[in-house]
């Protein structure tokens, strides 16, 4: 007992030291964080730098998000502050709702604003709105028609969001909250509903049909914990929308889906849950999963799948074996980043044009909450380059470019494309760029 | 570098602690002056030498001071000094203010303003300016003789423990402990541990949580305050700057009880008070202290007749006042004390139940009112700013208040208070002086490490967790 003060004095110092220690060769295993972030580059050192304090700034960031044991000290915060507050503690991701249900930010202000703005973190003016989606569906039906003529096969779904199905589980944020959501804001899923039948669109709403089964089905349609639909909910409507496909396209293989059973839940179903890096998840009631089998016939010719999307897909990629379904299948992400695309990682390095005439099928399918960009620039680009050269389109840029403005190029043109390429006013564009007429000779 | 830093708490701490403890005995003072010049480099690299610059002329100066025979040699080497401590001082944390208002007044004369770049503000000055003061002084008194070696004068001076925000070490409490140290003490090291990670836990578990809301309100539209609210959050504030500046003296005060020294306390239980008078003797002590040593006794102290006594702390608490920062606000909370020291002291010659030497616990409250709206003055340095936030605090428009909408603030802030008066009860004080100032047993320790561990962890977790908010996956 005598050297008792001073086997815990080393014994603090060694504990200190580990931790540095553990930051850079990271002794002991450690259960990671979950989500992704923008983590600081290790500074360089320079005299200057140093001089100046940058290099001390950034060494700070860089080694308070490196260092040893991060992962459960801030696991047990978190904790903390889940259990004694019940709080959110990653409120830039996930928002608490009622009976511990979670939600993204995202489409709890879609609910109560509408249209939030995914991409610029803005809500939009409903005038505003009403032009961008007039703009979007009509040049939509316009791409339609040409893909059609070339077999392939444009369609719309309009995913659901959980915000739509399950109301009752957001957080309340008040009367004026209440009164936005009754009187104001036009609700892109709303505008794309009503019209995409009248302008023709090819689309199938399984938003609508998840309203409809809403509180009727033995599963749920969202998961408690996580941002998606649920592993089954999202196995049936890839069912149905492959149903649907081949009404207007090519067959598709079919496949076979089992029998329901329950199951702890599965990462996905958890994944605003696992965004919190707790120590202890919500606890949750057993989800119901079911698993999907290829079957006969099979067809002489796998089609081609292009989709154009939000992470909505990401669930249906987890339950269906859709390289096995699509001979050639492309995940244009938010018609950003392509993932299953050996060749090509991001959509501005890609032939679109070819792209587009080999595909069978071109689904753009977003939930209540990115539908508002629908396409995500995706349209624009299809329509200018199966109608023009890239150096009328370039001569346009420039033009542009040479006058001064607050809006971007991109914005400008989105904004006045019939009148910049006029070829794209009629209701029917007939021309057709040289790349496009290579391609069919 | 802060000691709430992950760069100190893992880093530096451990390195130094590592070498400090190896170290011989002789050596340790050397450790601890190159680990405060890299602890003070960190954070101020282009001032360090001119920090090192005026604490090796001062060395000088004093040294040939206390060598010179003739009384006017010395009183002049003292002056050259104090004026280069405080010349220091004055440039660069007052010259811009001074240059400010000199061009406010110049504008209202219609002249053109003067030129003038702005003056980076260095941590620490305004602390280790009144350190050496004190060696200045000390020295010059005959208190003590002058250190010997330059080193020892150095490690004195930016020691880092208490290099950026105190306690202010007189030079008369440490000269000894500086050059004759005794050997290290398991027990005094462990306690400095608990005492060091107090200081951490009261600056991240108490003070920053309340801090974030604070922030937020006084950062909205005042005037559409209700008073409920404004009371709360000056409230608060009171509690938030406490726990910070409270608990980076004990983070202090544990560092260097496990280095071995034996820094002075610098807060006692301040919000117990039942007077100002009483509240300056347990706030801040070091720096009242210090200004009743260096500045106030100098002035005549109260042996120059009743009306020169009020002017002398007048004056004392303007300087004080703006000795906190170079801005109007600072002198006006200064003043703002100066009257309510200068009130009590008239009011308990006269009116014998108000007398402050006799501690009626009654008088706690209206003390700590009359500190919270002190407190406004402070914390909002742009003057009509503040005058609408007092106007706030007594419009008397009370709304009720959602206790549910901030769990986390409003529960830190119940803890705050209960910390920060829990030594009004005898259980309190019982409990005050287990912690602090008692030699723990062995089951103690046990106990205390095992807390202390499981704090220190908990509070890195919050440094941590603070600002860690990923996505699930990137949205473009």
């Amino acid at each position: 007992m005598r050297h008792l003060p001073k086997i815990l004095c080393l014994l603090t110092l060694g504990l200190l030291l580990l931790t540095a220690l553990q930051g850079h060769f990271h002794i002991i295993t450690v259960r990671p964080l979950k989500g992704v972030y923008v983590g600081t580059e290790k500074p360089q050192f320079t005299p200057s730098a140093f001089l100046s304090g940058e290099w001390q700034q950034t060494a700070d960031r860089y080694l308070k998000e490196h260092h040893g044991f991060r992962e459960p000290a801030i696991r047990l915060y978190n904790q903390y502050l889940w259990t004694a507050y019940h709080r959110s503690t990653n409120p830039n991701s996930v928002v608490v709702g009622q009976d511990n249900y979670l939600f993204d930010p995202q489409f709890v202000n879609e609910y109560y604003t509408g249209c939030y703005d995914y991409f610029f973190s803005d809500t939009i003016p409903d005038y505003e709105k009403t032009q961008v989606f007039y703009r979007r569906i009509s040049r939509l039906a316009k791409l339609q028609d040409i893909l059609d003529e070339e077999g392939t096969h444009l369609f719309l779904a309009l995913l659901p969001g959980k915000e739509r199905i399950y109301p009752q589980y957001l957080p309340d944020r008040g009367a004026q909250a209440r009164r936005d959501r009754l009187f104001g804001h036009l609700r892109a899923y709303d505008f794309y509903r009503q019209f995409a039948p009248l302008y023709g669109i090819r689309h199938v709403d399984i938003c609508h049909c998840f309203d409809s089964l809403r509180g009727r089905t033995p599963y749920l349609l969202f998961p408690k914990t996580g941002t998606h639909w649920t592993n089954i909910a999202c196995t049936y409507a890839f069912d149905s929308i492959m149903r649907f496909m081949q009404t207007f396209g090519p067959p598709i293989r079919p496949v076979t889906l089992g029998q329901p059973y329950y199951a702890p839940t599965r990462e996905p179903d958890a994944d605003l849950d696992s965004l919190l890096n707790k120590i202890v998840g919500i606890p949750t009631e057993p989800n119901q999963y079911v698993d999907v089998a290829l079957s006969d016939p099979i067809p002489a010719r796998n089609p081609s799948l292009v989709v154009i999307g939000d992470s909505f897909f990401w669930n249906i990629l987890y339950n269906f074996p859709i390289q096995e379904l699509f001979a050639h299948f492309r995940y244009w992400y938010y018609f950003s980043t392509i993932y299953y695309d050996p060749d090509y990682d991001n959509v501005a390095d890609i032939d679109l044009v070819e792209q587009l005439l080999d595909a069978d099928y071109v689904m753009i399918s977003h939930c209540t909450v990115s539908l508002y960009n629908l396409g995500g620039g995706f349209i624009n680009r299809a329509l200018l380059e199966l109608c023009y050269d890239p150096d009328e389109i370039q001569a346009v840029r420039d033009s542009l470019a040479a006058t001064p403005s607050n809006l971007s190029i991109d914005k400008r043109i989105d904004r006045n494309l019939e009148q910049y390429f006029p070829a794209l006013a009629k209701s029917h564009p007939t021309r057709r760029s040289t790349r496009f007429n290579q391609l069919k000779h | 570098m802060i000691f709430s830093s992950h760069i100190f708490l893992l880093y530096f701490l451990p390195a130094f602690l590592l070498l400090y403890f190896l170290a011989p005995a002789k050596w340790r003072n050397a450790v601890l002056l190159v680990a405060s010049i890299v602890f003070y480099a960190w954070g101020a690299p282009d001032f360090i030498l001119v920090l090192l610059a005026s604490t090796v002329a001062n060395f000088y100066l004093v040294r040939a001071m206390h060598r010179a025979r003739r009384p006017a040699v010395k009183k002049g080497l003292c002056a050259a000094a104090i004026v280069l401590s405080l010349g220091l001082l004055a440039y660069f944390k007052y010259a811009n203010f001074f240059v400010d208002n000199l061009n406010t007044l110049l504008a209202l004369f219609g002249l053109s303003p003067l030129p003038w770049a702005k003056v980076l503000l260095p941590i620490g000055i305004s602390f280790f300016t009144f350190q050496s003061l004190t060696y200045v002084v000390d020295t010059y008194r005959g208190v003590n003789a002058p250190m010997r070696r330059l080193t020892d004068y150095v490690v004195y001076i930016i020691m880092f423990p208490q290099l950026i925000a105190g306690p202010i070490v007189r030079y008369t409490d440490i000269a000894d402990q500086i050059t004759a140290r005794r050997r290290l003490r398991w027990g005094e090291c462990l306690q400095g541990f608990y005492r060091f990670v107090i200081g951490l836990g009261k600056k991240v578990l108490l003070a920053d949580v309340i801090g974030r809301t604070v922030d937020t309100v006084l950062a909205s539209d005042l005037a559409q305050l209700d008073s409920t609210t404004a009371w709360v959050t000056i409230l608060a504030y009171t509690m938030q700057l406490y726990f910070d500046f409270s608990g980076y003296s004990d983070m202090a005060i544990g560092l260097g009880r496990i280095m071995g020294f034996r820094f002075p306390e610098n807060f006692d239980n301040p919000y117990t008070s039942a007077s100002i008078t009483e509240f300056w003797r347990r706030w801040h002590i070091t720096l009242g202290s210090f200004m009743r040593n260096y500045l106030y006794i100098p002035l005549g102290g109260n042996r120059r007749g009743t009306a020169r006594t009020y002017l002398n702390l007048w004056v004392v608490f303007l300087l004080s006042g703006l000795w906190h920062g170079a801005s109007w606000n600072y002198v006006l909370w200064g003043a703002y004390h100066g009257f309510f020291l200068v009130a009590e002291r008239i009011l308990s010659r006269r009116v014998g139940w108000l007398d402050t030497r006799r501690r009626h616990p009654l008088f706690v409250l209206p003390t700590f009112i009359i500190l919270l709206v002190g407190w406004a003055i402070f914390r909002i340095e742009d003057l009509p700013s503040c005058w609408l936030f007092i106007q706030r605090l007594f419009a008397f428009q009370f709304q009720p208040l959602s206790l549910t909408a901030d769990p986390q603030y409003y529960t830190t802030l119940l803890a705050a208070l209960l910390f920060a008066f829990i030594t009004l009860l005898p259980f309190g004080r019982k409990l005050q002086r287990a912690v602090f100032y008692t030699d723990f047993r062995p089951a103690a320790h046990i106990a205390a490490w095992a807390a202390a561990t499981a704090m220190f962890f908990f509070c890195l977790g919050a440094l941590t967790a603070s600002d860690f908010s990923p996505f699930i996956y990137f949205r473009f």
